[in-house]
């Protein structure tokens, strides 16, 4: 089984759908940097002529900057709209592919259906993972070579995270440790959605339709989520595609977070499970 | 001549598939939205009220505004994504199975990949009239008119007081949230499909996604995308995009993809070709 996870793991890296996904996210949150260093830049120049003796605007801060909190920027938008597209991209097409090329029958019979499942799981699911939470995590760290570093004040309207947000008590006084926690949320989400691949995958045929079952269904969720707004839902955000952003409108309780990765791991994993391992496929 | 045979094989195979049960869906989330306005506005909703508010759009995001949170027109993004969805793979589909025997029976890689030229055109034109089937029933079921006009108190309320026309007549209604969103929309599927000969095409779908989010931030005529907003379009605001020169546009790329696609295909080697 290890041998066989660590070969998946192995294709799931090293072929260059990873590096273009890892790539046009680093291309995204670039964007996001750039729009950042315009900003402080402008801002500096705004307190300096201001003579201000702190020489930094309140509350501005590399965590409330950084691209999974800010919900302002062109990168952050582009980002949060097309990430279950690069969750998928690294390796959420292998299933589908191997399903078509045959090739799925000469692995299973060589080590059976439950280690190739279980392999091609996790490889799914960590590939997809890295290829979301990579680029938010080089973002951090690039911001954090122009953006001040200061803890979020919980008094200035420019900090969006409050009372009622997962882990908003840790924002506000151990801002490091939420971003890097924040990157692992973001990890499970691009796999669990990346995995959903594998039940499309069972069914659809074509790849590419495969392969943006996942997109097509967090957009739809999203315009739902959007008509339900503000009918019985109270200030919560329900939306998948704004859960996956560290601030979104309304708040995003650990309950709901931690019930939406329930459901789409029980989902994508059972149902993979019992397609791949329980059928006989045709 | 091939070309009749082929096209009315496209038309057979690719023009009325399962998945365009999925449009009706698509297209009645916005409408529902809009009901939901007019009844809290104490309005009646007509068949034109609610194409206008299926294609309204937003206006630009001011991008250096990084203090604010913006939102972006998901309904919009979803009805005019469905489309390029729904018609990426027929080519490449059609390319990998049967669709080579076709090309090697009727000789002319010219005239099968026109004839999937003409099939994306019409296949665009069956989603807007399902779209718009789909606005009308909304209309008879919610006590609306099927009148394609649209009183101006109503779509103010709409359009959140962002246009200053008075009452549009049933022709403006059709240009604003039909046919320009319809030569809109073909351009980009058109575009989508000569770069799958090139690129894969979840790649292709991204950068249409792309072109699309940028056309959120970015009222330019030259960028795909505003042309499908009616909020932005110069027949109802006198700031708005030129309807002429968004056609134009539209027309230009269509034909320069149907020109350049030709021409990639001719030459491009389709052995063992795949998805």
């Amino acid at each position: 089984m290890i041998r066989c996870v660590r070969a998946e793991l192995n294709k799931a890296f090293k072929n260059r759908m990873f590096l273009i996904s890892f790539g046009i996210g680093l291309l995204i949150c670039g964007v996001d940097v750039i729009q950042n260093a315009l900003t402080v830049r402008s801002l500096t120049e705004t307190m300096l002529s201001l003579d201000d003796i702190s020489k930094s605007a309140e509350g501005f801060s590399l965590f409330v900057e950084w691209i999974a909190v800010n919900g302002s920027t062109f990168g952050n938008m582009v980002f949060y709209f097309v990430w279950p597209i690069l969750a998928v991209l690294p390796f959420g097409w292998s299933y589908a592919e191997e399903r078509k090329s045959g090739l799925f029958d000469q692995i299973v019979s060589r080590v059976g259906r439950k280690t190739y499942f279980v392999s091609k799981y996790t490889a799914v699911f960590v590939s997809g993972g890295a290829a979301v939470a990579l680029p938010v995590l080089a973002d951090l760290l690039v911001n954090a070579l122009i953006c001040p570093y200061c803890v979020p004040d919980v008094v200035t309207s420019i900090t969006p995270i409050t009372n009622g947000y997962f882990l908003s008590r840790l924002f506000f006084t151990s801002p490091w440790a939420f971003a890097l926690l924040w990157c692992c949320m973001e990890f499970l989400w691009g796999g669990v959605v990346a995995c959903i691949c594998f039940v499309a995958g069972t069914r659809l045929r074509h790849q590419v339709m495969v392969l943006l079952i996942p997109f097509v269904t967090l957009v739809l969720l999203d315009a739902v989520c959007s008509l339900l707004m503000g009918v019985g839902t109270g200030n919560i955000e329900l939306s998948p595609m704004r859960l996956i952003q560290a601030a979104p409108f309304s708040s995003n309780p650990r309950w709901l977070l931690f019930s939406y990765l329930g459901f789409f791991f029980a989902v994508t994993f059972i149902g993979g499970y019992r397609k791949v391992v329980k059928h006989e496929l045709t | 001549m091939n070309l009749p045979k082929l096209i009315s094989h496209d038309l057979r195979c690719g023009l009325l598939r399962p998945r365009c049960l999925l449009i009706p869906i698509m297209a009645a989330l916005p409408c529902w939205l809009c009901h939901k306005i007019a009844v809290t506005a104490g309005f009646n909703c007509g068949w034109g009220g609610y194409l206008m508010y299926c294609f309204m759009g937003i206006e630009p995001i001011n991008i250096l505004d990084t203090m604010e949170k913006t939102q972006l027109p998901i309904l919009w993004l979803l009805l005019i994504s469905g489309c390029l969805y729904l018609n990426l793979d027929y080519m490449l589909n059609d390319l990998s199975l049967t669709g080579q025997q076709i090309i090697v029976r009727s000789g002319n890689r010219r005239e099968w990949f026109i004839s999937k030229c003409i099939w994306n055109l019409l296949s665009c034109g069956v989603y807007f009239i399902i779209v718009s089937a789909t606005a009308a029933v909304f209309s008879l079921f919610t006590g609306g008119d099927l009148s394609l006009r649209c009183e101006g108190a109503a779509l103010n309320i709409l359009y959140r007081g962002e246009v200053d026309a008075g009452t549009v007549s049933s022709f403006t209604v059709l240009a604003v949230s039909l046919l320009l969103p319809y030569l809109t929309v073909s351009a980009l599927s058109l575009l989508q499909m000569t770069l799958c000969l090139v690129l894969k095409p979840i790649l292709c779908f991204l950068l249409s996604e792309v072109v699309l989010l940028v056309s959120v931030y970015w009222s330019s005529p030259f960028i795909l995308g505003n042309g499908a907003m009616g909020i932005r379009s110069g027949l109802l605001t006198a700031s708005g995009v030129d309807p002429l020169t968004v056609c134009g546009e539209c027309v230009a790329i269509m034909l320069l993809c149907a020109g350049l696609g030709t021409w990639e295909f001719k030459r491009s080697n389709i052995i063992g070709a795949k998805e």
